[in-house]
């Protein structure tokens, strides 16, 4: 039997012929991006944008509402909520960062290494990670704060540990797909090394699923860090972190004054959305371009 | 004729093998993951830094008064011995006894179970009816998806103990039709107590296992055999139950699962901040004060529910996909 | 052409759109057809010509947002313009699709029962009793003896040759006038491709039923089916009797396809046609096949020529009577 020539399928249906819309196309992206972008730089220059300081306690100006003094209001000790959300978002957002930049890290190496060396190494490595996986991150900080005390220090560790398996899993996906393509075999016959291999070739095909994924990861981090402050066992009362102060708020709630608890929730929930939104973006982005 | 025998027994010495590696997989092997994790659980409080005599004893205690503490509480044992006692009384119903309590552990926990029970049994009832259903609705029809996709997207962004509170705000002070903190008495009671914790705790969970649910059913309905079905004449309802939700169910049965271990955990959170005496809330406590076998006993009981969890899922999910289930070999 | 006054099934001057990224892209631009009751016409052409497409839109299955001018008759009753119920009964009971690849169009968590029967109990209402034994004696006939035993097991317990055997179990269960049958073979070994396509051929010829084969085959093609179509870009180049196209061959396109064949008896360089397969979208307002024909005017490239008889074959060529004769088939003449 004879056949034609065949050119590659016309892509008139299925997933990989959806064209990549450029970058201005994708709106929510834009959008989205823009959002995260802002909430860094106001972490990061949030102390020169207030006026005051985010300690400075006043009895007589407890539990005020909004006004164009305090923005936002005061708290139950009259500390202006506005100044403390900003100065709050630094202690919030570093966390997160911390843990996602160890875990990806981590997660990645551990997952390549696994694809690369497979056979007993990558089943080892494998059950461990799924193990991790299935096991709820914010017991795990609990745990390892039973062990090494209360701080930011303990849930920071025990959620990059929990957290590896995140990135892990993906990556693995990819990596294993990139493993098994003819291109991999050339590289290893020409007499590349694995560790340039790996670096140079594997590494960046599987960059578009780390930076989606670590993005929804941060959004993630971000709320157990959170819920760790709020249980009283990541950093202690005076300093400023969103999860506290919506524990802090929780009393005043109850007395009829919601806005610190309602206002530091919101803080949590804008930044989680739009780094979630933004990853799911950036996914779509690097399925698309395959 | 002489072969059909040595065949039969040769099939049958198959299917033993078949039966042991499943008890391998369901049986051995999660309890060895629980005996491990209670391992290490117990060796790390044991070696954590920070002395519980000196709690116990108070302010400058004489050097006999320490040993003799050490000794009765076991602490001058080794690691392994240690786990040992602890392993062999857990068997016994007995964890050990609370040093901020001044009680046995077993007796802390026991009343505190059945809120922490309840919580989560209700939270996971509203995920499966609010968070399945509504990814079922968003993925079955196409003009709801975008709206699913928002409230999904927006849920499950929403924490747990932020949940708590706008519920509380609401629904406990400006509405008044439920009470903002307690566990309440006799079912009914509870019931009610409990509605907005389960609320706070399912949101976020609902939200993505609606999620899931969602992109599941809408990928599967992209797939190739849908298609043959709809090219055979069969009705939308019929090719939506016999192939897409069918099909779906495998991941959707998966998230569902995890969920309520995800739940375990953190109905941590919304007991704190309900106030409710639960196990969570216990846990919380004993953390702060160090109280070790407390924690240990709680942490090992809900690793322990968690590994039958998840050992569950893995069940479901071979009933579920028949490619999972071994000896089911191409022949 | 076709003999029999009221074709079983009529394509009218189909044009189909589809919705590419929210924009309309044409990948069909006029394809007309008729197949008579019992016959068997091939539709070859490369990937992207629109082969499968055509066949999509004659089961209605295209996707969302399609746009579809131009008539589908079967039986001389429009397809296009059917009701919901009339639709899943011309599907269950009228023509039946066979596709390329039967592991992906098979339930992987139904058995190979539920999938045959199926289609009988829940689109036509047949008993189930009766429909398992139209089942088994159906799976012996397309050569599965064991037929009890595998309408038991699930597609994954099942080679790829045997699957597309169930496939067409499946379609002739249904006893249809029409198979649709999508490039049938190409996922399969070497080895049983050639049985399955028996298979397929003659248990189609027992039961009299006409059969749309599409391939890009040529040669399996005129195997075994009465007449060719030979389609480019989105439209039909050229029809004419399968038995002696590589001689009679009147459209470039086709005489290009012919030679560039591999032969089996002689090893030397094939011959290709030059330039990329376009595809429908890309094309200008002349002649589909302008930019690649080595026998190009000025006229091609500004006017599309419809599709005409010429002799006992259609075609779609401004030069069709100037060029017949000159179209070189050194290929085929080698043979």
């Amino acid at each position: 039997m004879s056949a034609l020539p065949l050119p590659p399928v016309a892509a008139f249906r299925g997933r990989g012929g959806r064209a990549v819309r450029s970058l201005a196309e994708d709106k929510l992206l834009l959008a989205s991006g823009a959002v995260c972008v802002a909430i860094v730089a106001l972490a990061l220059l949030g102390p020169l944008l207030a006026s005051g300081s985010p300690s400075r306690t006043s009895i007589l100006e407890a539990n005020l509402g909004s006004s164009s003094q305090h923005w936002l209001g005061t708290d139950a000790l009259g500390r202006d909520i506005f100044t403390r959300l900003l100065y709050g978002a630094r202690l919030s957002l570093a966390g997160p960062a911390l843990i996602i930049a160890v875990s990806t890290v981590l997660g990645t190496g551990a997952a390549i290494t696994a694809v690369w060396v497979g056979g007993r190494v990558e089943r080892v490595l494998n059950r461990v990670l799924d193990v991790l996986f299935a096991f709820p991150a914010l017991l795990f900080a609990i745990l390892v704060v039973a062990i090494l005390g209360t701080g930011l220090v303990a849930p920071v560790i025990a959620l990059s540990i929990a957290y590896t398996p995140y990135m892990a899993r993906v990556v693995r996906s990819v990596a294993r797909r990139e493993r098994s393509l003819p291109y991999i075999d050339a590289c290893q016959l020409a007499g590349l090394s694995s560790w340039r291999i790996c670096s140079r070739h594997i590494l960046p095909n599987v960059f578009g699923v780390v930076r989606a994924q670590a993005s929804i990861a941060f959004g993630a981090a971000l709320i157990d860090l959170a819920a760790i402050s709020f249980l009283g066992l990541g950093v202690s009362p005076p300093a400023a972190e969103w999860g506290l102060m919506v524990a802090n708020g929780s009393t005043a709630l109850l007395n009829g004054y919601p806005q610190e608890c309602l206002a530091a929730g919101a803080c949590i929930v804008v930044t989680v959305v739009a780094f979630n939104l933004l990853g799911e973006r950036l996914a779509v982005r690097s399925e698309g371009r395959r | 004729m002489a072969s059909a025998p040595s065949h039969g027994s040769r099939a049958s010495h198959r299917g033993a093998l078949a039966a042991g590696r499943t008890l391998a997989r369901w049986l051995v092997g999660p309890l060895v993951t629980v005996l491990v994790a209670s391992f290490v659980i117990s060796a790390a409080l044991a070696l954590a830094p920070g002395d519980p005599v000196a709690q116990l004893l108070g302010p400058r205690p004489t050097a006999a008064q320490i040993a003799v503490t050490r000794h009765e509480l076991g602490l001058d044992r080794s690691v392994p011995v240690r786990y040992w006692d602890w392993l062999s009384g857990a068997v016994h119903g007995d964890l050990g006894f609370s040093i901020v309590h001044r009680d046995s552990v077993a007796t802390l926990i026991g009343p505190r179970l059945g809120t922490t029970a309840l919580l989560v049994a209700y939270a996971g009832v509203l995920i499966l009816v609010g968070g399945v259903g509504l990814g079922i609705l968003g993925g079955a029809l196409r003009r709801m998806s975008p709206l699913v996709a928002a409230i999904t997207g927006l849920g499950i962004a929403i924490p747990a103990f932020v949940a708590a509170q706008l519920l509380v705000s609401v629904f406990s002070l400006r509405l008044g039709w439920f009470p903002a903190t307690g566990a309440g008495s006799g079912l009914a009671d509870r019931l009610w107590h409990l509605t907005l914790p389960a609320i706070a705790l399912a949101v976020a969970w609902a939200a993505y296992v609606a999620q899931i649910t969602r992109t599941a059913i809408r990928d599967e309905d992209e797939r190739e055999h849908v298609e043959t079905a709809r090219a055979r004449g069969l009705t939308a309802p019929v090719v939506f139950r016999r192939h897409v939700l069918r099909n779906a169910a495998i991941p959707i049965v998966t998230i569902s699962g995890l969920s309520i271990a995800g739940l375990i955990a953190s109905s941590v959170v919304v007991e704190s901040a309900f106030g409710l005496g639960g196990l969570g809330t216990l846990l919380v406590d004993s953390v702060t004060a160090r109280d070790y076998n407390v924690v240990q006993a709680i942490t090992v009981a809900l690793v322990l529910v968690f590994v039958v969890v998840t050992t569950l899922i893995d069940v479901l999910h071979t009933m579920l996909d028949p490619r999972l289930r071994r000896g089911a070999e191409r022949a | 052409m076709t003999p029999a006054p009221t074709p079983l099934l009529e394509l009218d001057g189909l044009r189909v759109d589809l919705r590419v990224d929210g924009a309309l892209r044409r990948v069909i631009h006029d394809v007309s057809l008729r197949l008579g009751v019992g016959e068997a016409v091939g539709l070859v052409g490369e990937s992207g010509s629109g082969k499968s497409i055509t066949a999509r839109t004659i089961m209605r299955l295209l996707p969302r947002g399609a746009e579809v001018a131009g008539d589908v008759r079967f039986g001389g009753r429009s397809v296009l313009e059917l009701g919901a119920r009339d639709l899943r009964r011309y599907r269950a009971t009228d023509v039946a699709m066979i596709y390329q690849d039967p592991r992906a169009h098979l339930n992987p968590v139904r058995t190979i029962g539920d999938f045959l029967l199926e289609g009988p109990v829940h689109a036509v209402g047949a008993s189930r009793a009766d429909a398992t034994e139209a089942a088994v004696a159906l799976l012996r006939s397309v050569g599965i003896p064991d037929a009890p035993r595998r309408l038991r097991q699930y597609p994954h317990q099942l080679s790829g040759g045997l699957l597309q055997r169930v496939v067409i179990a499946a379609a002739l269960l249904a006893e249809p006038q029409l198979i649709l049958a999508d490039e049938p073979t190409t996922a399969l070994d070497v080895t049983t491709q050639e049985e399955v396509m028996a298979i397929l051929d003659d248990q189609r010829r027992k039961r009299g039923v006409a059969m749309l084969f599409i391939t890009h085959d040529l040669d399996l093609a005129a195997a075994v089916t009465d007449r060719l179509a030979v389609m480019y870009a989105g439209t039909v180049a050229e029809v004419g009797p399968a038995a002696d196209l590589h001689r009679t061959a009147l459209h470039p396109y086709t005489a290009g396809l012919l030679a560039a064949r591999p032969s089996t008896t002689r090893v030397e360089r094939l011959t290709t046609i030059p330039g990329r397969p376009v595809s429908a979208f890309e094309v200008g307002p002349g002649c589909v096949f302008a930019s690649r024909c080595a026998h190009v005017e000025d006229r091609c490239r500004a006017e599309r020529p419809a599709l005409r008889a010429l002799e006992d074959h259609m075609v779609a060529c401004h030069r069709a009577e100037e060029l017949r004769g000159a179209l070189g088939l050194p290929a085929a003449a080698a043979r």
